[in-house]
């Protein structure tokens, strides 16, 4: 009980002055904001949070570009990435997945980087914000579309 | 992600439902069992027992199958697959993605988590088992 009033009065505190709600940025939200991604345009962001820790994720559309040619676009504070030899360790990838992991790092603020990219010819997430042009040229090899997530905390 | 109830002042919007599914979950469980929910939207959730128990399952088989067939051989050591399942639920994918994958253990909040809903956990299995209406692991079936 007392957690939960403890977040009610954190939230209460944070409505401000003019009475609505306000949200400040996660851990998650900033250590993203840190990363650019040099000659690719971000059409979608989304974050989330779980007990423990915060993450935030932002897919991002450009030229064709290999996998592992994504570790010379992607920059910022501390980041680093690797990308696997062979996708989605641990991970069984779904038919219906429209991504697969192929990397991981570390993103600014000492949070945790992971990087998947998009299957063709499966259907976007709502949140990314791609058009149906974008989706076309994805499918005929013309345009590459990746998801960068960053992830803070030990859950 | 746009919805009605999007104002939420935590990142990933407002849980809802009796079973607290956030947007992000629903939309995971829609992408992954398309025929299951055809033409109901997160919002739908309110009020709607049934839905919230319906999406509440489907994330676990989601899990069963996405995440669990392959988890760290260390990981299998320490926790049984239901308590595997239950510390990816409570923390999420992608905290099991990078930071449980490679530590082969899960965090602080997890494993508190996993060890506090044990009692329940033994309390459903018992109820559930000796209902007669299911088959249970170990041969209590009904």
């Amino acid at each position: 009980m007392a957690a939960v009033l403890g977040v009610i009065a954190t939230e209460v505190a944070a409505c401000g002055l003019t009475g609505l709600p306000v949200r400040t940025s996660s851990m998650g939200e900033m250590s993203l904001a840190q990363i650019r991604v040099t000659g690719y345009q971000k059409t979608g962001e989304f974050a989330d949070a779980e007990p423990g820790t915060t993450n935030s994720s932002a897919v991002y559309v450009g030229p064709p570009i290999s996998n592992s040619g994504l570790t010379g676009v992607v920059n910022g504070p501390g980041v680093t990435m690797t990308i696997f030899p062979r996708p989605s360790p641990h991970i069984i990838v779904l038919p219906t997945d429209n991504t697969v992991w192929i990397g991981r790092g570390h993103a600014p603020l000492n949070c945790g980087l992971l990087i998947y990219a998009y299957r063709k010819g499966k259907r976007p997430d709502d949140w990314w914000n791609i058009t149906n042009l974008q989706l076309a040229q994805a499918r005929m090899g013309r345009l590459s579309i990746f998801e960068i997530t960053v992830g803070c905390g030990k859950g | 992600m746009t919805n009605e109830l999007g104002w939420w002042p935590r990142p990933g919007g407002a849980s809802i439902g009796i079973t607290n599914i956030k947007p992000g979950v629903f939309a995971t469980v829609q992408r992954a069992f398309p025929g299951e929910f055809k033409n109901v939207q997160w919002a739908n959730l309110v009020g709607n027992d049934p839905l919230d128990f319906k999406v509440t399952a489907y994330y676990v088989k989601y899990i069963q199958q996405k995440l669990l067939p392959n988890a760290p051989t260390a990981l299998r050591a320490s926790y049984t697959s239901d308590q595997i399942i239950e510390g990816i639920y409570n923390g999420g994918v992608t905290n099991f993605t990078q930071n449980i994958i490679p530590a082969g253990r899960f965090g602080p909040v997890v494993s508190s988590y996993i060890d506090s809903i044990a009692p329940d956990v033994a309390m459903a299995q018992s109820v559930i088992c000796q209902s007669g209406a299911y088959n249970c692991p170990g041969g209590e079936s009904g």
